[in-house]
């Protein structure tokens, strides 16, 4: 089976991001988007399955500062 | 000059990896041998084809084609590898190519109303990007920059695709129906998006 997720930052003004993964996130996993690190709060099916692929939307909050020291989104 | 092993109906190998074969037969348990051995036997070109086609069998564009449409895609597809921060294309360029992400992760950034851009999204493996201007003949409607360095993207241009879609109606319709599938999903993240506030 193909976990493919959508990642969506709360509140914030990161991105976020989509791609495959080869196991189901759960909540409470850490994620690496772009150069920063989250935690997923909430997952959910966005679209029902077909064949091996599972489509899912996950919510996450950063673990982390950015890079440049500025807080990161919702922090 | 290199010197060959003729195998009949097998493809050719040069003598010292046709020893190697021989030594791990020795080293290795029975069972093991038989699967080194015929691993050993496939020629680089045909691992490297049966790799790439496990690979797409993961990108749900191409889910659902069988193995020799598969093989047809790769042979007009082609790898292309970037380091960070290194342009794909830009936004406003003419889209002459779609592009499959096999590792590592891109940036799809968007120039605003005052000229800066602003991230969009992060694409990770196994996301399509570029298919937009494959299918309006557009130009492209991002900016598309590797966010890590050994991103493996694989390429393949409009036209070839375009072609493959009409010569083989069946393959043609599979991915166009997988297309707008991916479209569907990104477009529902976006109304998700809006709909959270984001």
């Amino acid at each position: 089976m193909i976990f493919k997720v959508s990642y969506v930052v709360v509140g914030g003004e990161f991105p976020g991001g989509i791609r495959n993964e080869p196991e189901r996130p759960q909540v409470g996993d850490t994620v690496q988007i772009g150069r920063l690190k989250f935690q997923v709060v909430e997952i959910h099916e966005i679209i029902p399955p077909r064949d091996d692929f599972q489509f899912l939307h996950a919510t996450i909050k950063p673990l982390e500062e950015a890079p440049n020291g500025e807080a990161a989104p919702d922090s | 000059m290199k010197t060959t092993v003729l195998f009949p109906l097998r493809p050719q190998i040069s003598i010292s990896a046709y020893n190697k074969i021989v030594t791990e037969r020795v080293q290795l348990s029975p069972r093991r041998e038989v699967q080194r051995t015929f691993w050993r036997r496939k020629s680089p070109s045909a691992l490297l084809l049966m790799e790439l086609i496990d690979i797409l069998k993961g990108v749900e564009l191409f889910r659902g084609l069988s193995v020799e449409q598969l093989q047809r895609l790769v042979d007009i597809s082609h790898k292309e590898v970037y380091h960070a921060d290194q342009v794909v294309f830009d936004q406003g360029a003419a889209g002459e190519k779609m592009y499959v992400i096999t590792q590592g992760e891109v940036e799809v950034r968007v120039k605003g109303g005052t000229g800066s851009k602003q991230t969009m999204v992060y694409l990770g493996r196994g996301q399509l990007f570029g298919e937009m201007a494959l299918l309006d003949q557009s130009e492209r409607s991002a900016t598309v920059v590797a966010a890590q360095d050994n991103t493996v993207l694989y390429a393949v241009a409009s036209n070839d695709f375009l072609h493959l879609c009409t010569s083989d109606t069946g393959a043609g319709y599979i991915m166009m129906r997988n297309l707008a599938m991916d479209l569907s999903f990104k477009l529902r993240r976006q109304n998700l998006d809006t709909t959270s506030g984001l």
